[in-house]
């Protein structure tokens, strides 16, 4: 009985203290954001109200919901106000971010890093370079939001795996929604349109992932990317073709299925080898597709009008029109519709079955949710360097700040000093702009980021 | 001519891409990689650059040859082969070459031809340098106006060799390859795409007669270049994944030791699913005698080849050339291990594992 008591009475106050964590906070409009999450615990949720806010805000709490409420018209606006780097950056596993406008941002509007069970919901992001970016994610959904504005990709999924993307909207960006070296995935009921390239499922070298499969594109609307390419000319963004409804780029196992294509000058479906782009440097990664399933799709109104590389590519043809281009060595790949769907470079398709069919796949997460590791120092400085420093910072060259080598010799003997600088940055260099506070990142992350430049980076 | 310009085409594969690199318009949503497109800004670091970058005079011409000499293969140093080449150039421009092989054998200059085409090859072999010298994402805008700069005097210094032999070409095959090679390669990077694949028809009609006149010519360099770019084009632009195969063998039974053929071949044989043929060349690879190679493609090649091994599940013959890479390396500490770091967002290593994605054990 004793036994049996003290079980209970530990299960209740597990219970209790559960219950006490999941505290609901407020944020006045107006107030720091970044001081209510400081203060939040594990599990909280964090209510911001309607207003603008002019800031950075970093999560590395697990089970953080933060939530944009809204006011009729008025709703909890981020505003980098093109000077701030990344509106909200989180590695806190199971976080929820939803509700909110940002704009204005120089690097990432929404980026989850590390983070696994997140959750991005409703959200508006306009004009990053990035608009919502989860990377090194486990499981977790993008769904409801609004991308426009994006010199790169407005929804990108990166180095991922079991992500769904459902009931987005995404238009005037480079790319609307890209999957990168992500593995089972799922893209459905998205409305993409408007942008340079639809959707871009792609594999890129000399990233720590080296496959991609298991990615689904099913119930989209694909509509009319036909915008300029306005990616800056430095960046792979800028190679991406001008006209594509949905680009395949080496990943494997990819069904593409039940969309409406439709109206995209230079070609409904391009699946190309990386050899094609240029690609093909990382001896780790096949370059090549295998195992592309196009089924039973839409298509009207594509490759009318072919742009840039694709009318290089299509000149020496003589052909227009066509829905579904192959560039790619890949096998065992397989179209629908043959008779009705013009293509080329399909030679060696084979016609797709029914039983391909992705019709019933209602998400590709994983069910109980993904494990939530608790990171160490040494990978919250990597994870954080990588998501926020080498926006501004390359290694060996000045990007938009100063060499990581430079920094490097300035502070190799003084960690303190390079750790104030961070938190509170004064301009010191002529020809550089002035870095903004890191100090919403934490005293214990930005320690973390300090000790791995000063003592593993290019080491 | 045997070779003496040890030319390699490790980029000439790159630069068959039919999309890619291209002119993107201007940004302006206020990114910081859109500042950096700035043209003014632009402008400024180039400017730097090239004040940076600038040789020091050498007014002798046997002081210009020996300074050429010393560094034209040093593809460890951009800085010290850029002038290298720069003063190899120099001397050869100050000799006088014929307008024909013939008059070149009467008037005793053949030696004036071969130091011109000696002089074109390291150049291209410089272009490879620099290829090699971007990052894989994203680079610096000092390191990327650095680079244009040096792209940019390469191309030139090419194109005056090459107007000074160009009356040769019909006579001296070796000259015809090397005008091939200087499309391929002079187009890898900062290059708009229509140049791109201009240069690639201009590259590919001349090998096909070169590889004609003489097939050895220049160890079999035609054949390689040839075969790489009809692996790269789609079949409906006249790719031809069989022939590329027959031409890259031949490339390499002509030049066992060039690294270039091994990874060239390799990579085809994989794209054609004959993994067994390119194990069993992995394996030949292996055992390549580095002293017949220039130091920076035999840690580069082996890195790329070793990392094929762990594409085809072969994880010890990777660690196989992971010592013999690491031994060079330690050997030659000037050589360069090509190790990339994050920029971006993208590259450096594995956040998680703090391991370099490039790593071959």
């Amino acid at each position: 009985m004793k036994l049996h008591l003290t079980f209970g009475g530990a299960l209740i106050a597990a219970l209790l203290s559960s219950s006490a964590m999941a505290a609901e906070l407020r944020v006045v409009s107006g107030t720091s954001i970044q001081a209510v999450i400081d203060q939040a615990q594990a599990g909280d949720t964090i209510l911001v109200e309607p207003g603008e806010y002019k800031q950075s805000i970093y999560i590395d709490k697990p089970g953080i919901t933060l939530q944009g409420l809204r006011d009729g018209d008025n709703g909890a606006m981020l505003n980098g106000e093109k000077k701030l780097n990344d509106g909200i950056i989180a590695s806190g596993h199971s976080v929820v971010i939803s509700g909110f406008h940002v704009k204005g941002y120089k690097g990432n509007g929404i980026m989850t890093q590390g983070a696994n069970n997140f959750k991005i919901l409703d959200n508006f992001v306009e004009g990053a370079f990035y608009g919502i970016f989860p990377q090194f994610g486990k499981n977790g959904v993008v769904q409801g939001n609004t991308v426009t504005g994006c010199e790169d990709a407005g929804i990108y999924v990166g180095m991922s795996d079991n992500i769904d993307v459902v009931g987005n909207t995404t238009h005037g960006n480079v790319i609307g929604i890209e999957f990168e070296n992500t593995r089972n995935a799922l893209m459905t009921g998205n409305n993409v349109y408007d942008n340079s390239a639809g959707i871009a499922l792609t594999l890129l070298p000399g990233l720590p992932v080296k496959d991609s499969f298991g990615l689904v594109v099913r119930g989209n609307k694909v509509i009319a990317n036909n915008h300029e390419n306005f990616a800056p000319s430095s960046s792979i963004a800028a190679g991406v073709p001008t006209g594509i409804g949905i680009l395949v780029l080496a990943p494997d196992e990819v069904t593409i299925e039940d969309n409406e294509i439709s109206d995209n000058f230079s070609t409904g479906v391009l699946v190309s080898d990386l050899i094609t782009f240029g690609l093909a440097t990382d001896p780790k990664i096949d370059p090549y597709s295998d195992k592309i399933r196009i089924l039973a799709n839409k298509w009207s109104g594509n490759g009318e009008k072919p742009a840039g590389a694709i009318a290089e590519m299509l000149a020496p043809t003589g052909k227009t029109g066509i829905e579904v281009l192959v560039a790619n060595k890949g096998r065992d790949n397989c179209l629908a519709q043959a008779d009705g769907v013009d293509s080329l470079g399909t030679k060696r398709w084979e016609a797709c079955t029914a039983e391909m069919s992705k019709a019933t796949m209602v998400t590709a997460m994983i069910a109980g949710g993904a494990e939530e590791p608790v990171y160490t120092a040494e990978q919250k400085g990597r994870l954080t360097y990588l998501a926020v420093c080498s926006g501004c910072h390359a290694y060996d060259s000045v990007l938009h700040g100063p060499s990581i080598q430079s920094i490097k010799a300035l502070y190799s003997d003084d960690p303190a000093a390079m750790l104030a600088f961070v938190k509170k940055p004064v301009h010191k260099r002529e020809g550089f702009p002035e870095m903004p506070p890191q100090d919403y990142l934490g005293e214990e992350t930005l320690k973390a980021i300090t000790n791995y430049v000063l003592n593993e980076l290019g080491n | 001519m045997k070779h003496r310009l040890g030319l390699t085409a490790a980029l000439l594969s790159a630069s068959v891409l039919t999309m890619g690199a291209t002119a993107a318009v201007a940004a302006d949503s206020g990114s910081v990689l859109s500042d950096m497109s700035d043209p003014a800004l632009l402008e400024k670091y180039r400017k730097e650059a090239t004040e940076r970058i600038k040789c020091k005079p050498i007014d002798d011409w046997d002081a210009r040859m020996a300074a050429y000499r010393a560094a034209a293969t040093s593809k460890w140093d951009r800085a010290g082969m850029g002038c290298a080449v720069e003063y190899g150039t120099e001397a050869a421009m100050e000799l006088s070459v014929p307008s024909s092989a013939i008059w070149a054998f009467v008037t005793f200059r053949v030696d004036n031809i071969e130091t011109n085409l000696e002089v074109l090859g390291a150049n291209l072999e410089y272009f490879d340098v620099l290829a090699k010298s971007y990052s894989e994402h994203y680079q610096g805008i000092e390191l990327s106006s650095e680079l244009r700069v040096r792209w940019e005097q390469t191309r030139q210094r090419c194109d005056e060799i090459l107007a000074r032999i160009e009356p040769l070409i019909p006579d001296v095959t070796e000259a015809r390859i090397l005008r091939a090679a200087y499309y391929l390669a002079s187009t890898v990077k900062e290059t708009p795409l229509d140049k791109q694949n201009e240069a690639v028809a201009k590259a590919t009609a001349e090998l096909e007669i070169a590889i004609k006149e003489k097939p050895d010519a220049l160890n079999g360099l035609g054949q390689l270049m040839l075969g790489q770019v009809l692996f790269a084009l789609p079949e409906f632009l006249g790719g031809d994944a069989l022939r590329a195969i027959a031409l890259l063998e031949e490339a390499h039974k002509l030049n066992p030791a060039d690294m270039n053929a091994y990874r060239a071949l390799a990579e085809a044989y994989l794209g054609e699913r004959e993994n067994d043929k390119a194990i069993a060349l992995l394996k030949e690879a292996l055992a390549t005698d580095a002293a017949g190679v220039n130091p920076q493609d035999y840690v580069d090649a082996f890195k790329f080849l070793g990392g094929l091994g762990i594409r085809v599940g072969l994880p010890e013959l990777a660690a196989q050339f992971a010592d013999k890479r690491e031994a060079m390396l330690k050997e030659k500490p000037d050589l360069l291990a090509r190790k990339e770091t994050a920029a971006f967002g993208h590259g450096g290593e594995d956040p998680l594992t703090g391991k370099d994605p490039s790593a071959l054990k």
